[in-house]
């Protein structure tokens, strides 16, 4: 238990780490200001105000009351205390559940994240399923007789998919799919669960098939490797069949290297799967990120940065919970 | 002899490679009769290991087997061929060198025993579970039932070899194969795990192969022996008949030589074989020991001698045995020439005598 909250503690400080370096990061390389009060930001308003200068433009353009907003909204914004100070009082407002508003559209960011993620996290677990439905069972067969006929041609096959760039893969099935045979929507569908589904499908299939490739080859490398252990041998001595030894001895202690990239993978999806929202026109994170980024939109990046990153540790907390599962001898509490 | 339960008879084993075919096994026959045990010597490379899985059908299919293999007058190979069930781990299984490994480590003790219960004897999960740990107890593990729920790395390594022997032993087997039981174990376990295997089998009225490079293993224990080198079978002989003489053949003598002896000063320096076990590739032409043997002839570089009964009851493969006027007068020339026929230095045998005279390093 107390190894638990040990884990516990140390996401929460990787998250206040990630959390901080975005934030840090937003407040050096842009202004927050400028998307509240314009140019104005940018100017001297301490002179202003002093009447050392009077207009900076030299073309009537910053004078004493546009720097009296200016001030207003530092005020407002508490932009003339400390970064440390900001980012704490920032964090004890995610803490309550208040991520700020978007400077785009005034919408609190948590509405406009809590739009967006169900789509997103839609797209990935169907992904995930179909990368391994794909990749689970051809490993298994390609390793049960490795380098016959199956084998060889899922390896070159997988390579080929891991190759392929996804904007490619994306753009072919779209084509086929949706343009020649039209057999799945061309606009994202979001009605009920199963035109949700429907409008997922080719999404999560791009995103899928180079996955279930690199899962493929993963699985398959440690089946391989497992078979030419001594049990194995000794399990067939017992006389127990193929599909027994192959499922009920093989299959567990194989499945490290897959579980590790599982979860890598699974994480980078949340909000990684841009390419793919944009070819599919997806209102998911992936596209909000880029778009809040572009605009130095503060809040809605930091409170993207706070879920993706969450995410991210949170399934990888489940993965390294999951290796104790699978081997016993993997100790809890190391 | 046709109450056998097992017989082998002019058994080929060779495997494809790149190089040529390799053979492991080259006409080896024995027979074991119900109850009995037979203990199987050399040194790695001599091809018992490849006997044992061949018998087991547990070979790579690029194997290629020729001979006759008959357990209880069945063909061993027909019931590969049939893939019949309840043939291996049930009448004859097989127990292997290093319980560290042949364990799977993700499972527990209990359901690695209970499994083949289940398979095939058609037990229900908690019939096998308590049938699990009766056999635990059989095989001298203290607190079955704690051990049925713990996984291997939990166990010491000579626990685990009895865990393995309790699942072999499970569908109480008639014959029972142990490729080096106790070689990577600790020499004062070793000896309990030999003793629980020969207790086992006697209860049991089970067969036995033992399988080993070290010759005390099976002084005293199986019923006969037979030694092995280069895939071929050197020497055969009830074991009370082998340890009489200390062996007819070269090779046997060269490997009794390596064993420490209780009786001997300390610091006796032991003998070793020189060179190495040979890679068998292609058809090989006379005796595979040759160019380790100090008895050679010229004879022997182009005449594999016959497995004859040179004594009663006694097989031995070699045109001059150990001890036989044939054997004393090829030594003798051999070390007047200073060394054989095959090239092999005599004087490497006059030091190491003379090194153990002295008792000096």
């Amino acid at each position: 238990m107390g190894f638990i909250l040990k884990r516990v503690a140390q996401m929460v400080a990787v998250i206040l780490a990630a959390t901080f370096l975005a934030f840090a990061a937003m407040n050096s390389l842009g202004d927050p200001l400028f998307n509240v009060v314009g140019f104005h930001a940018s100017v001297d308003c301490d002179a202003v105000l002093a009447g050392e200068i009077e207009d900076v433009s030299g073309q009537g353009g910053t004078d004493v009351g546009d720097c009296e907003v200016v001030e207003a909204a530092r005020e407002k914004y508490h932009l003339n205390d400390p970064l440390p100070l900001r980012y704490v009082r920032w964090v004890g407002d995610v803490v309550q559940g208040d991520l700020g508003v978007s400077f785009k559209n005034s919408m609190p960011v948590t509405t406009i994240i809590g739009n967006r993620i169900p789509k997103s996290i839609f797209l990935m677990v169907v992904a995930e399923i179909f990368a391994l439905l794909i990749a689970v069972p051809a490993a298994i067969r390609a390793a049960y007789k490795a380098n016959r006929a199956f084998d060889k041609s899922a390896t070159v096959s997988s390579f080929g998919f891991i190759s392929l760039p996804n904007f490619a893969l994306g753009v072919i099935l779209f084509y086929l799919f949706v343009v020649k045979w039209q057999i799945f929507p061309s606009r994202y569908e979001d009605d009920d669960f199963f035109s949700r589904l429907r409008s997922t499908v080719l999404p999560a299939m791009t995103l899928a098939l180079p996955l279930a490739a690199t899962y493929f080859r993963l699985l398959r490398t440690d089946l391989i490797t497992t078979l030419q252990e001594d049990f194995v041998l000794m399990a067939k001595a017992k006389g127990l069949s193929d599909r027994w030894i192959m499922f009920r001895h093989v299959l567990r202690p194989s499945l490290f290297s897959l579980v590790t990239v599982f979860g890598l993978s699974t994480g980078g999806l949340i909000g990684g799967a841009l390419v793919v929202e944009q070819i599919f026109v997806i209102p998911g994170l992936g596209r909000t990120f880029v778009e809040a980024v572009i605009r130095d939109d503060f809040p809605l990046v930091l409170g993207l940065v706070t879920v993706i990153s969450s995410s991210f540790i949170a399934i990888n907390f489940i993965v390294d919970m999951f290796y104790s599962v699978i081997d016993p001898r993997v100790s809890r509490e190391t | 002899m046709a109450d056998s339960l097992i017989s082998v008879e002019d058994l080929h084993v060779s495997f494809l490679t790149e190089q040529g075919s390799v053979r492991a096994v080259d006409g080896v026959s024995f027979d074991l009769e119900p109850g009995k045990s037979i203990g199987i010597v050399g040194e790695s490379g001599s091809g018992k290991s490849v006997t044992a899985k061949t018998l087991m059908n547990l070979l790579p299919s690029y194997a290629q087997v020729e001979g006759s293999m008959k357990f209880d007058g069945r063909d061993l190979r027909e019931i590969a061929r049939k893939k019949e069930k309840h043939f291996w781990g049930v009448e004859m299984t097989m127990i292997f060198q290093d319980p560290m490994t042949s364990l799977n480590p993700v499972k527990r003790i209990g359901e690695q025993i209970a499994e083949s219960l289940r398979i095939h004897m058609n037990r229900s999960r908690s019939e096998a579970m308590t049938e699990a740990g009766d056999l635990l107890e059989q095989v001298g593990i203290p607190e079955p039932a704690k051990r049925l729920r713990q996984y291997p790395h939990e166990l010491s390594g000579g626990l685990r070899q009895r865990v393995v022997i309790a699942i072999a032993l499970a569908c109480d087997p008639r014959l029972l194969i142990a490729d080096e039981p106790t070689t990577a174990l600790d020499v004062t376990v070793q000896k309990h795990i030999l003793d629980l295997l020969d207790d086992l089998r006697k209860e049991r009225g089970m067969s036995m192969i033992l399988i080993t490079h070290d010759l005390g293993v099976v002084k005293g224990r199986t019923d006969e022996i037979m030694v092995m080198y280069g895939g071929r079978t050197m020497e055969k002989a009830p074991t009370s008949v082998l340890f009489e003489c200390d062996g007819l053949h070269p090779y046997t003598e060269a490997l009794n030589a390596t064993i420490p002896k209780i009786d001997t000063p300390s610091h006796t320096r032991l003998v070793p074989i020189p060179g190495k076990p040979p890679e068998v590739i292609g058809k090989i032409i006379g005796c595979p020991f040759v160019p380790r043997c100090r008895y050679s002839t010229s004879e022997c570089l182009t005449d594999m001698p016959p497995l004859v009964e040179q004594e009663k009851r006694h097989l031995c493969a070699c045109h001059n045995p150990v001890s036989t006027p044939e054997g004393i007068k090829a030594r003798e020339t051999n070390q007047n020439a200073g060394h054989t026929p095959a090239g092999l230095d005599m004087k490497e045998f006059e030091t190491s005598a003379a090194r153990s005279d002295t008792g000096e390093l």
